[in-house]
C-alpha cells in the first residue's frame, strides 16, 4: 500500500469531511446558530472545495483554507436570507429592548458593575453562557451580530450584504448588544455579586 | 442633556461608526454623571473583548458541538459522486 501524498488529500472531500468536518461545523454553528443550516453549509463548502480544488496552494493548512470557503459561503447565506433581515420594523423584538427604558429614557434597571470582568474569559463555564445568550438572540439580530461582530465586516459591507440602511444595521447591533448584556448580567455577572 | 436611552445608543454606535463631536460630546458628558451608563460602556468594552475570544476560539475548542452521526452519513452519502 502507497502512503497517502498530500495532493491526494486534498481532492478527496471524503477525508475533508472526516478530517475537518467538526471543525467546519462548529465554526458554521458559531456564526448560525441552528444545526440545519450548519450542516448544510459544511457540505456546500465540501462541494465548492472540490470544485476549486486546484486554487488550493497548499501554503495554508488544508484547515484554513476550507475555513476560508465557508466564510464565502456563510456571507453568500446571509445575502440570499436577506429579506428576513430586512423585513418588520417594530416587531415583538424590538419592543423588548424599547422596554429596557422608561418613558423618560431611564435604565428600567440600571446595568450594575461587573467587576473585573475579563477573568470570566478563562472560566469554561462562562463560555457556555456566552453560548446560550447568543442562541437567544432573535434571528435578525443574531445575523447582523455575527457579520459584524464574529466575521468583523464593516458596516458599508454588512449594509450591502443585507441590504438595509447603515442606520437599520446600527438599531439592529445595539438591540443585540442590549439583549447580550442583560442576558449575561441575569446569568453571569447577576449571579456572581449575589454570591 | 441626553437620557440614558439615548447615550446607551451613541455608545453603541461608537463601535460602528464614528460619532460628530457633538454626539460625542453628548455622550462623554452623559456618561461623566452617569453611574448606570459608565457601568453599560465597559460591559460594552468587555463584550466586545469576549467576542474576539469567541470568534476565534469557539470552532476549535468546543468539542461538544460536532455533526451528528446522521449529519455526517448524509454528508458523506451527498458528496460520493465528487471523485
Amino acid at each position: 500500500m502507497q502512503e497517502k501524498t498530500p495532493s491526494l488529500s486534498h481532492t478527496n472531500p471524503e477525508s475533508w469531511l472526516k478530517d475537518h468536518g467538526d471543525a467546519l461545523y462548529r465554526y458554521a454553528f458559531s456564526r448560525l446558530r441552528d444545526t440545519t443550516q450548519s450542516e448544510d453549509l459544511v457540505q456546500e463548502t465540501l462541494v465548492a472545495a472540490f470544485q476549486g480544488r486546484h486554487g488550493f496552494s497548499g501554503r495554508s493548512a488544508e484547515r484554513t483554507w476550507l475555513i476560508g470557503i465557508l466564510k464565502n459561503k456563510l456571507v453568500d447565506y446571509l445575502r440570499k436570507h436577506a429579506r428576513e433581515v430586512a423585513s418588520g420594523d417594530m416587531t415583538g423584538e424590538d419592543l423588548d429592548t424599547e422596554a429596557m427604558f422608561d418613558p423618560s429614557g431611564n435604565w428600567k434597571t440600571p446595568p450594575s458593575d461587573w467587576e473585573n470582568p475579563t477573568r470570566a474569559l478563562e472560566q469554561k463555564q462562562f463560555w457556555k453562557v456566552m453560548s446560550k445568550c447568543l442562541d437567544a438572540l432573535p434571528s435578525r439580530h443574531a445575523r447582523v451580530f455575527s457579520l459584524c461582530e464574529l466575521e468583523d465586516f464593516d458596516s458599508t459591507e454588512a449594509c450591502k450584504v443585507f441590504g438595509i440602511s447603515a442606520t437599520n444595521l446600527w438599531v439592529l447591533l445595539h438591540r443585540a448588544r442590549l439583549r447580550l448584556r442583560q442576558c449575561l448580567e441575569n446569568h453571569w455577572f447577576g449571579q456572581k455579586t449575589s454570591e | 442633556m441626553l437620557t440614558c436611552k439615548q447615550t446607551s445608543l451613541m455608545v453603541s454606535q461608537s463601535y460602528d461608526r464614528r460619532l460628530f463631536w457633538r454626539e460625542r460630546i453628548g455622550m462623554r458628558l452623559h456618561l461623566l454623571l452617569c453611574a448606570a451608563c459608565t457601568n453599560f460602556k465597559r460591559q460594552m468594552d468587555f463584550l466586545r473583548q469576549a467576542l474576539r475570544h469567541f470568534a476565534a476560539q469557539e470552532w476549535e475548542e468546543n468539542e461538544r458541538i460536532r455533526l451528528s452521526a446522521e449529519a455526517l452519513e448524509r454528508i458523506a452519502r451527498n458528496i460520493d459522486h465528487l471523485r
